[in-house]
């Protein structure tokens, strides 16, 4: 079968699969409830489309499927379940309620979608599919480092690896692609500053803790400013400081909520030892008591150029060379960023904006006519990864 | 030292009742509250009272204020004083004492001043028959906070029928030993003023932190900043100090918040500065604010005056607990820049406020007061019950006759 035909039968087929998604997302995102009850129902719907499946760590289940000459490529498709929406990139978005409640299946059913597509043409194209659906929201790094372990293995250098989300800022129809870098990497810290307190008419009997907190945060500017190559995008930000309760007592801690945001992983690195070195240092010679506990998140998603002319090309396949938008890279951090870390890969954005909607911050759920065009799109170019050449 | 009569009766009864007060402290310290909710101390120390027969009144509903008349009652009127409230300290000492009511604490040492008044109330209703007067206790309430109860109760008539000639009042102090207390004449405890400000600005994802305001830097900024009235603006020979105690804002990693909240206090002993000091402060927190891009929201709270003990009373008062203590037992306060609402009854009629040692002489040092693990050598309940019973009962802004 060539190109024009094989993309003509996906078509087809996408649009058979839609009544099954639309009751498939209903059930992960409404029905089911705990993150046990969504992997039970992903791994009766792969056991029902005759695909052998295993579940590794905490709820993640990897899938296997083979086509013709299964050694030819080795191609990893990845669906988490992060939801943008809980990401607040919208100006105003102070609103605390947590939004990370709110979790996005699309990816998770559109995988569903495609193997059972890839089963059903697995005579057309070449290669292996290891399928993973991560249903954990975050994993901590050592962990990360063993799934992708299991999951990549030997096949490091030679293996493929993809995933999307869907983003709220792209209008549906559209498709974004990132020039190299898609998403950051991210650390968060929290540094605590500890004195004895004491009377705030007093303060040579005691430490200022709101002094050194403060002092700290202004110095950890200079990471920014001064330390980093300027042409490193980065960024270090305060979101929270605590401390004390009332006019006349100096408190005895003050809590400072940070993070970094990069894409660079030797700057990361000293960065880290930078901000450590601030907080921890600095503090001390100021006289407090400093500890700082700092925990790591997943690397910067980079995409490879080779990648990206790839996912473009196919991009045009899917919706057309006019609706291919360049998406500027994102703040927030996404656990696909470590098999490619591991693999050559690409991460991709399917637009999630329809008309209704513009940017509505307490929108949760896709529009009553969006999950069509979301499903057609973005099972349709995942199925092409795998059959179109490269 | 004294031997007189009454002196003698004074220094026995303080010593047979130390165990009862040192109950009564311990009661007290168990269950302390905070500024204007003291409903179940005010409670206690009426009922305390009533058991003394002391007729008494309730001022700014947990105000008490009883009266005690000796010989003579219309010869001479003086008023003591002791504050009863209490701080949002969460009380980290293992005593079988310890505060009951969590987050809450009597770090202050007024569970302290209380029992000492009250201890002095059984005192002198006691030995009624030996000295002249009338003396008026007042158990104050909101010592610790804005506005001061000591000016609500003046308000509603506390220094009125009768009014005092001159009031005592009592403070431990964690410097000085047991068994002494210090005096000093003129300035003795500082203004206080309450500083609220509020920093505000466009907050949002850090991804788009070159569009917003950086809330939680413009409020360190402002925090250094502040530092600066005190090492550089301030005249040399004036002490004062600036001290913000709590800040707030913002809840998560990567989010800058749209506000974020600081509150302080500011203290000086000399009038003019503290006026001069307000309007750097304002303009120190207006021009951060607004050179780095926020808005903010400012309020200086003025709170008490600058305490000034009488010299002739303090001159008086000095000789008298000399002659009662010895002369190693009274020393010179070493002035702090603590605040006293007590300030307000000075402005009004000569006052003497003096320290009370609360350090067993074992101990070098021991944690200050505003500290969760203030606590006292309980002997000094006794040397408080007896000076505040000896200035009730022979202390006067005029010379005895």
């Amino acid at each position: 079968m060539n190109q024009q035909e094989s993309i003509k039968e996906i078509r087809a087929l996408v649009k058979d699969y839609l009544p099954d998604y639309l009751t498939m997302h209903k059930h992960l995102s409404q029905q089911a409830s705990t993150k046990e009850s969504r992997a039970l129902f992903i791994s009766d719907t792969l056991k029902k489309y005759g695909i052998s499946c295993t579940t590794i760590h905490d709820n993640i289940i990897v899938a296997r499927l083979e086509g013709n000459n299964p050694s030819k490529q080795i191609i990893g498709l990845y669906a988490g379940i992060n939801n943008l929406f809980a990401c607040k990139e919208n100006i105003g978005a102070d609103d605390n309620s947590r939004l990370d409640d709110v979790l996005d299946f699309t990816p998770t059913t559109c995988l569903l979608g495609v193997l059972r597509i890839l089963k059903k043409l697995n005579n057309n194209w070449d290669g292996t599919v290891q399928a993973i659906f991560q249903l954990t929201n975050q994993l901590s790094a050592e962990e990360a480092k063993k799934v992708v372990e299991t999951v990549v293995g030997a096949n490091q250098k030679t293996m493929q690896f993809f995933g999307f989300q869907t983003h709220p800022s792209v209008p549906l129809g559209k498709i974004g692609v990132s020039e190299r870098r898609v998403m950051a990497s991210v650390d968060n810290f929290t540094i605590t500053v500890k004195s004895t307190g004491g009377h705030a008419a007093a303060p040579d009997k005691t430490i200022d803790s709101v002094l050194v907190a403060s002092n700290i945060v202004v110095a950890l500017q200079q990471i920014i400013a001064r330390n980093k190559n300027p042409f490193d995008p980065a960024i270090l930000s305060i979101g929270s400081i605590k401390g004390g309760n009332t006019t006349n007592v100096i408190p005895n801690e003050v809590c400072i909520l940070g993070t970094l945001r990069c894409f660079n992983e030797g700057w990361r690195e000293q960065a880290k030892g930078l901000i450590r070195k601030t907080a921890l240092d600095m503090g001390t010679a100021l006289g407090a008591q400093m500890t700082i506990d700092y925990e790591i998140g997943p690397p910067a998603l980079i995409n490879a150029q080779p990648v990206v002319n790839q996912l473009k090309n196919i991009a045009v396949a899917v919706v057309g060379d006019k609706n291919i938008i360049d998406t500027d890279p994102l703040f927030i951090g996404n656990d696909c960023a470590y098999y490619l870390q591991q693999s050559v890969g690409g991460f991709y954005w399917i637009g999630s904006q329809s008309t209704k909607q513009v940017n509505s911050l307490h929108s949760t759920q896709l529009d009553a006519d969006s999950p069509e065009t979301v499903f057609d799109i973005a099972t349709m170019f995942m199925a092409l990864l795998v059959t179109q050449k490269a | 030292m004294d031997t007189t009569n009454l002196s003698l009766k004074i220094r026995t009864l303080a010593k047979q009742y130390l165990q009862e007060f040192i109950a009564v402290r311990r009661h007290i310290h168990q269950h302390p509250e905070l500024s204007y909710q003291e409903f179940q101390t005010s409670n206690y120390i009426k009922q305390q009272l009533q058991e003394l027969g002391i007729p008494f009144q309730v001022l700014a509903k947990t105000g008490v204020v009883g009266l005690i008349q000796g010989k003579d009652p219309h010869k001479r009127t003086v008023a003591l004083r002791a504050d009863m409230d209490a701080l949002p300290i969460i009380e980290e000492n293992q005593v079988p004492y310890c505060s009951k009511n969590k987050g809450v604490m009597h770090a202050c040492g007024h569970d302290v001043h209380t029992a000492c008044l009250l201890g002095a109330a059984k005192i002198l209703q006691t030995l009624k028959e030996e000295w002249y007067g009338t003396i008026k206790l007042i158990f104050q309430l909101g010592e610790e906070k804005n506005p001061g109860g000591a000016s609500l109760m003046i308000q509603e008539g506390v220094l009125e029928n009768p009014t005092p000639s001159c009031i005592f009042g009592l403070h431990v102090h964690t410097d000085l030993e047991v068994g002494k207390i210090s005096m000093v004449a003129g300035p003795c405890m500082a203004s206080a003023d309450e500083i609220y400000v509020t920093v505000k600005g466009q907050g949002g994802s850090i991804g788009l932190r070159h569009q917003l305001v950086d809330t939680p830097l413009i409020t360190s900024q402002i925090i250094l900043s502040l530092q600066q009235i005190i090492s550089r603006r301030r005249p040399t020979f004036s002490p004062s100090v600036l001290s913000i105690s709590s800040i707030t804002g913002g809840d998560s990693f990567d989010t800058i918040p749209s506000s974020m909240s600081l509150k302080g206090t500011f203290r000086a002993l000399d009038n003019d500065w503290r006026l001069k000091a307000h309007d750097l402060i304002k303009q120190t927190v207006t021009g951060v604010a607004h050179a780095l891009g926020g808005e903010v929201d400012l309020s200086i709270d003025k709170g008490y005056p600058v305490l000034v003990n009488n010299p002739q009373l303090y001159e008086h008062s000095k000789q008298q607990a000399i002659d009662f203590l010895g002369k190693e037992q009274v020393l010179e306060t070493e002035i702090r820049l603590g605040a006293e609402d007590f300030s307000y009854y000075a402005q009004k009629i000569p006052a003497c406020f003096y320290r009370l040692g609360v350090r067993s002489s074992n101990k070098k040092s021991i944690p200050p007061v505003h500290t969760a693990l203030f606590d006292i050598d309980e002997q000094a309940i006794e040397t408080g019950m007896a000076m505040m019973s000896l200035f009730g009962a022979i202390g006067d802004f005029k010379k005895n006759s």
